[in-house]
């Protein structure tokens, strides 16, 4: 399914460059109002059928952008998959052609959405890496539909750089963007002492 | 993928291929995907003697109009209400009420507009003291089931064959009406009879209920008995439509009296504001993107502003008193005659202050314009033919 250039007006791609500690995260568009709707008819209503239309204008310009990467998709919990009877983001980013492998795995059903700033950052303890499948030397570029604080992004990135990938960059297709201006992520915030978001 | 050609969605009766997806392998509705979350299980309801309470006697036509609604609901027949602005339709509908509720049967209120929500359960909470009333709209729906309940026709997709009364006002008005799926989830919600109410109705609602089986009734008579405030048609080009309306703001703030200024879109009315503001303090403006709507309108009701520019979103529900009401640009595509009237219905409302002023101020004379003066006349003439 297309979207047509009208209703595509209410999207408001930003093409955001920023960076997760050394790593380049590209985010699309703005967590904003019109996302957050139709984010939720995909993901809360189950209507597969509006997965393409996010990045329906942009495929072949992230196919040249990212050409030779290998797409890992972000983990989310096997229940709430079967439930929807889809993955999310792997139907986000299908239509980019780009291998993707399936390489992450979530092992605990906890929604980041529900956490504090602090607690966000256990992520890490709750994702694993598949075993047997082989990331050496390859380009890897970690997919994700939203990002909030980084932290589900950085643990993941951090997981794919042990398997002695190559480089790692991150694209994300929205962001949640601080009205302030000032974005509220661990990327500029000192690690040691997170504050917490109200 | 061969899709099959007969798919009929189970909820909304959606059989158009083009809004329906594929998941799985399996078919799904497009058109009411949108509409999920708990849904009503039907629990046990037991008879017991109800009677509404009202500090307030009903006028001899509103009576005899709830009583033909009662006789229609035992006879199992549907029943629209026409009924002009401030008619006072809400109780008219109280004594089947109370006829349903003492047989133990399931009893549903809805709305089109979730402000207008709230304010009912109050008011029904306060005329059926014993009973509990619970209210549906987006973002409050932890209870949904009790003796009556009270929602936004958004939320009849939770009840499936449910209500053996369901009542639904303003069946005119956005997003209700022209919208397929809230209707067939209407219908799919009523297990008994239904009685709609509208002071518009459109013609096919009105063709609707001209069919054996359902029935119309009419109620041309505000419940204080005066006639409809008729409105006066100020043509002005241009710049001078802004003098004139700055004047009669004045001098309506000189005598007192609270002004709306109905504009068609939210810039206008921005713009309006600011243009007013500079030549008179003490005035705001009210659309459907300002989060303190409430609040403002709060306080115009206590009288702390003199004018209130607003857009479609006080079309309906609101009685102030002693209110005046000046339609900016009528001559708008977005107003028709049907809207007309309903804005010319926010004047007179009280029984102490059954006069006012409205008018329509505009570049040109419009269809909709001339249709909405001829139905309110029509109105009123029918009050003199009944004295």
């Amino acid at each position: 399914m297309h979207i047509c250039s009208q209703c595509f007006r209410e999207f408001n791609p930003l093409f955001l460059k920023t960076k997760l500690g050394d790593i380049d995260v590209l985010s699309i568009y703005a967590y904003d109002e019109t996302i957050r709707d139709k984010l939720y008819r995909l993901k809360g209503c189950h209507d597969i059928e509006l997965s393409p239309i996010f990045l329906d204008y942009f495929i072949l310009e992230m196919t040249f952008r990212y050409w030779g990467y290998v797409m890992v998709p972000a983990p989310s919990w096997h229940e709430d998959n079967e439930k929807r009877e889809f993955n999310h983001v792997e139907e986000i980013f299908k239509n980019i052609p780009l291998k993707m492998v399936k390489a992450l795995i979530k092992t605990d059903n906890v929604k980041q959405a529900d956490l504090h700033f602090s607690e966000r950052q256990k992520i890490g303890q709750r994702i694993v890496i598949m075993e047997n499948i082989d990331l050496a030397g390859k380009n890897i570029l970690f997919v994700d539909d939203v990002m909030t604080t980084g932290a589900t992004s950085k643990a993941c990135v951090e997981l794919l750089k042990k398997t002695g990938a190559k480089k790692v960059k991150i694209l994300v297709m929205s962001k949640t963007i601080d009205p302030k201006g000032k974005s509220k992520s661990i990327i500029d915030s000192n690690h040691d002492t997170p504050h917490v978001t109200p | 993928m061969i899709m099959p050609e007969n798919y009929i969605c189970p909820r909304c009766g959606n059989k158009e291929i083009k809004f329906t997806g594929v998941r799985n392998g399996h078919q799904y509705c497009r058109l009411c995907i949108g509409f999920q979350g708990k849904e009503a299980s039907g629990g046990g309801l037991f008879h017991r003697e109800v009677s509404p309470t009202i500090d307030y006697d009903l006028s001899h036509d509103q009576t005899e109009i709830s009583n033909q609604v009662c006789r229609n609901y035992d006879e199992g027949i549907n029943t629209l209400i026409h009924a002009v602005c401030g008619a006072g339709k809400t109780e008219l509908v109280f004594s089947v009420m109370a006829q349903a509720l003492s047989r133990g049967q399931r009893v549903g209120f809805a709305i089109p507009r979730r402000d207008v929500v709230i304010e009912l359960t109050k008011r029904l909470a306060k005329t059926f003291p014993c009973l509990s009333v619970v209210n549906i709209y987006g973002g409050h729906h932890d209870e949904i089931e009790g003796d009556i309940v009270v929602l936004t026709t958004h939320q009849l997709y939770r009840f499936e064959h449910y209500f053996d009364l369901l009542i639904v006002d303003e069946i005119d008005a956005f997003p209700f009406k022209g919208n397929k799926v809230l209707v067939s989830l209407f219908k799919r919600s009523v297990k008994g009879h239904y009685v709609v109410m509208s002071a518009t109705p459109s013609d096919e609602v009105i063709s609707l209920f001209s069919k054996p089986g359902y029935k119309m009734l009419q109620l041309y008579t505000r419940y204080h008995g005066h006639r409809l405030p008729e409105p006066k048609i100020v043509l002005l080009p241009g710049f001078f439509k802004l003098l004139f309306l700055l004047k009669t703001i004045w001098d309506f703030a000189n005598e007192n009296k609270p002004c709306f200024i109905f504009v068609a879109t939210i810039e206008r009315c921005e713009e309006i504001n600011r243009f007013l503001k500079f030549f008179l303090k003490g005035g705001n403006c009210v659309h459907s993107k300002k989060t303190d709507r409430s609040e403002i309108i709060e306080k115009f009701r206590q009288g702390k502003y003199r004018y209130l520019v607003t857009t479609a979103v006080l079309e309906r529900g609101v009685t102030i008193k002693n209110l005046q009401v000046i339609i900016f640009s009528a001559d708008h595509q977005l107003y028709d005659s049907r809207s007309l009237v309903q804005i010319s219905g926010r004047v007179g409302r009280k029984p102490d202050a059954p006069e006012g002023e409205v008018v329509y101020l505009s570049d040109r004379l419009t269809k909709a314009m001339e249709q909405a003066v001829e139905e309110i006349r029509f109105a009123n003439l029918h009050v003199q033919t009944m004295l």
